[in-house]
Parts: structure tokens; sequence; C-alpha cells
């Protein structure tokens, strides 16, 4: 109990971490909400698998010298490579969609897979880097700074809100794109601002949590909020609200137990989904 | 001559009218709109109709006017999901001309409710509310007035007691009706319903029947919908329009039974 109380007192060495894990947690569920409800689970693990790739890739550019400008840190690297991998990605997954060919859970099997291989092959052809690559995708969010917390309250805060203006649209646009199509036109606006807020989201999360937690609190926390409630309103709360426990509980028993963040944290999730 | 709710052309491009009116009422209707000029709120002239240039119907011509009642009977795969989704814009025409004298916001779409997906956790109302989203802006709460109005549409259609029950979990003539009363929410000048008589019981069929009646008897709305079951279609509409093996016609049986 005295954990508890410990790490949740703002002067604890973690608290940062804490609460870097609980934003995360509040917010990726409300998007990948929509993600379940369209059934592109799967985008969720393969965009985050993307941008780790992203991440491999850039560190390798670095230690190369090809761009003598990039020499910033890690994390700063990072997020370039993340970023770029992270949206090219969804360009790309996009105009495969629109060309229609092949299944759409082929094309995102055959992403993740493409993205792992070129993660590791990155490491391989980097092997001074390979521990800053792999603690950077293992996500040591437990490592994170004031600074690093600043820019994330500011990119997950955005999206948070911008999941709160554009519910209905989002709503409209994924339950019934014709109905959407007559009152508010072209519809494709909001499926590209939807997984533009999934993308900068999954890309500055995978760099401060890692892909795997990334994942986890996309689908897991809406997978468990579904067979309980019968209204989207309520989805959507009883999502973020599961996504708070799953951070705070994954975070407490991360610290009391001594055991990695990503692994305990998913785990507890999917506790959540056999509970409900 | 009264004027005419629908004319269409046959296969062979010749031009055949139908008098309608299924009653005295109708007929008075009818005669005013002729006083007031009516326009026809959708008119298609010699559009083809299908799926990345290959048509699935060719050679359509009609025009809907306020207050028709018209039913389009044909078989499974026949195109009528094709033709309702060109005249509502969904699928732009392969050929010829399609014009609509009213916003589309102005249309009143019920699509098959198998088509919706039921993995969405959505109460009845949160449905029927759908239909105001047109109107509501992002950043605005769901307004007062647009709540009495999802109450005064449920109460329209006959099931203002289910609005808090899970959509999904209603009756397939439950679900239709509150499909219906979602495009009431949009104020329609026209309803299109895509097959709203399947999969329904018969005390479902003639509450949709009725409905859809007072609708263009009582609000002057142009309702046109789809069944493949023609003895069905026959009993509700007013005109009736048959499509199949890539041609569409008017009905003349019906049309000698209202002359």
């Amino acid at each position: 109990m005295s954990t508890l109380f410990e790490i949740v007192h703002p002067s604890y060495l973690l608290f940062p971490a804490l609460l870097g894990t609980m934003i995360m947690g509040l917010v990726c569920p409300l998007v990948g909400s929509f993600l379940v409800l369209r059934r592109t689970v799967f985008l969720g693990l393969t965009l985050p698998e993307i941008a780790a790739a992203g991440v491999s890739f850039t560190l390798w550019l670095r230690q190369t010298g090809v761009l003598p400008w990039l020499s910033q840190t890690e994390r700063g690297i990072g997020m370039i490579g993340s970023l770029a991998f992270t949206f090219l990605g969804m360009g790309l997954l996009g105009y495969l969609e629109q060309r229609g060919k092949g299944l759409a859970e082929g094309r995102l099997a055959a992403a993740y897979a493409l993205a792992g291989g070129v993660t590791i092959l990155f490491m391989v052809f980097n092997p001074a880097g390979q521990i800053e690559v792999l603690n950077l995708l293992k996500g040591e969010v437990i490592a994170l700074s004031k600074s690093e917390l600043k820019v994330l309250t500011g990119v997950f805060g955005l999206v948070f809100i911008a999941m709160l203006i554009f519910r209905r649209e989002f709503l409209l646009t994924s339950f019934d794109r014709d109905l959407a199509f007559l009152l508010k036109g072209r519809q494709v606006i909001w499926d590209v601002l939807l997984y533009l807020l999934a993308g900068l989201i999954i890309a500055f999360g995978v760099i401060l949590a890692g892909p795997l937690l990334i994942f986890g609190f996309l689908v897991l926390p809406a997978l468990a909020a579904r067979p309980l409630v019968s209204r989207m309103s309520s989805f959507l709360a009883v999502s973020a609200l599961l996504g708070l426990i799953m951070a705070f509980f994954g975070f407490y028993s991360s610290v009391r137990l001594d055991l990695p963040l990503g692994p305990t944290d998913v785990t507890l999730g999917c506790c959540l989904i056999f509970l409900a | 001559m009264d004027r005419l709710y629908c004319a269409c052309f046959g296969a062979g491009g010749e031009l055949i009218f139908l008098k309608s009116e299924r009653d005295i009422d109708a007929i008075k209707r009818t005669r005013e709109r002729d006083s007031e000029g009516a326009l026809s709120l959708v008119s298609l002239q010699n559009v083809s109709l299908g799926y990345d240039s290959t048509p699935v119907v060719q050679a359509v011509s009609l025009a809907i006017y306020p207050g028709s009642l018209i039913g389009l009977a044909g078989p499974n795969g026949s195109g009528k999901t094709t033709l309702f989704r060109t005249i509502l814009g969904l699928l732009p025409p392969i050929g010829g001309t399609l014009s609509r004298n009213c916003p589309l916001s102005n249309f009143g779409y019920v699509p098959q409710s198998a088509a919706l997906d039921p993995q969405f956790p959505l109460s009845a109302s949160e449905v029927v509310e759908m239909g105001a989203y047109g109107r509501v802006h992002p950043y605005q709460f769901f307004p007062a007035s647009e709540k009495e109005r999802v109450k005064e549409v449920l109460y329209q259609i006959g099931l203002p007691q289910l609005a808090a029950r899970s959509f999904f979990s209603l009756s397939g003539g439950q679900k239709q009706r509150m499909l219906i009363a979602r495009a009431l929410m949009v104020n329609p000048k026209i309803m299109i319903l895509d097959e709203p008589l399947s999969g329904v019981d018969e005390e479902s069929r003639r509450s949709i029947a009725d409905l859809l009646t007072k609708l263009t008897r009582e609000e002057g709305l142009a309702v046109v919908f789809s069944s493949h079951d023609l003895e069905m279609v026959q009993r509700v509409a007013d005109s009736i329009i048959r499509i199949d093996k890539g041609q569409i016609w008017l009905d003349e049986r019906k049309a000698r039974l209202h002359l």
C-alpha cells in the first residue's frame, strides 16, 4: 500500500512516467475505439510496427553520417523516423485501399511483416547502436523526463480535444458512410483526420512507450468496454476509464513487482477483457 | 388530363405515361401541385447506371414528384440499390442526365438494416439522432430542440418506448422503423428506402406501409421504396416501376388498376 501512495506523490522520481502512462491510457482508447468499431484493429498493430521501423531506420542513417544535420538526441531522431514512417505507411496503406486490390487484412499482415523485418535489418546494419534502438523500441516510458512529458501532454491533449469535438463526425462516417455523405458531403476528410490523429499518437507513443504498450492502450480497453455498454457515449467513456485503470495499476504492478511496464500493462489489459 | 406522378421511357425508348393517383384526395393534391407548377424533386433522363463504366441498368428516365409513393420492384441483383445510390449521388451515372431540385441533405435514406454493423454499441435514440448531425456543428452539444425532435419522430413511428433500447437488439421491423425515424430527422422532401419490408413480420410490414402512405398523403413527401416482392409493392405503392435484366419500365397493370 505504501508503494501506492508513494507513486502518486508529485515528488516521486517516476511521477512524470506515471502521468505520461495515464495520459496515454486515457487518450489512446478514444482513438482505438473507432479502430475496433471499424474492424481495423490490425491497423493498431501494424502502424506501431511501421513506426518502430522508422526509429530503426533513422538511427542507422545517423550512424552512416549521410545526413550530418541529423545529430539530435536518440529520442529526437527516433521521433523523426517514427513520424515519417507512420505517415508514409498510412499513405501507402490508404493508396492500396483505394486501389482495392487484395484483402485489407492481407495488406496489413504484409505491412506488419515487412516493418518487423526492416526494423531488425536496420538494427543489424547498425551494430553500434543496437542497444539504443532496442531501448527505444522497448519503450522506456519509465525514463520519461519533464520536458518529454510536456510534449506528450501537448500532442495527446490535442488528440483528446479533437476526438471530443469530432466524435459525431467520426461515428457517422464509421457507422453509415452513405448517410455521412448525404449530411456532410465527402467523408474522406473525416477518415483522413481520424487516421491522422491515430498516426500522431502512434508516432509519439511508440518512441515514448514502445509499440507493444501503444497497441495495448489502443485496442485492449475498447475490446474490454464493448460488452459492458450499449450506448456510444458510454462506450467512449468506459474505454477511456478502463485505459486509465490499465495504465495506473499496470504502472503500480510494474513498480511493486519490478516488472517491465509494457508487458505488465498489456497483461493487465487482457485480464480486463476476460473479466468483461 | 391530370398531371402525371411519374413518367418513364420504355426499353425501346418510347415514352410511357402513368396516371397513378390512388384516390380522389391524391388527384386533388396533384391538381393543387399543378396549379403551383410543382417541379420534380429528381429527374433522370436516359441515365445509364452501374459500376466502373459497366452498366447494370440502361436508359432510365423517370421523374419523382412531391407526394408520390413509388415502389421499385425487381429480383435481387437487378439494380434497385444501384438506382438508389445513383439518385443519392453515391454513384456517378455512367451516362445521361440526372438532376435534383433539392439539396442532398433533404434526402432521407433508409438503408437495409442488415447493412449496418452490429458491432457498434448504439441505442435506438442515438441512431435516430444521427439524422440531425448535418445541422449540429462539431463544437456544439446536441441541442435540446433536436432532442425534442427525436422524441417527436419516435412518436410519429409509434416506438417512443424503445428509445433507450440497444438498436441491434430490436426486431427487424422495429429497426426499420427506427431507420425511418432517422430519415425523418433530416426533415426530408424525399425518402428513399432500400427493401424496408424485407425480413420483417406481417404486423411490422403493415405498420411500415401505413407510415409510408401517411408520409405521402399528409406530409406531401415523395417516397420511393424497393422490394423484390412484387405483390408487396402492389399492395403499398401508388406507382410501380419494374426493374430486371438491365431494363426498367412502368408496371402497366398497376397503372390500369388506378385509371
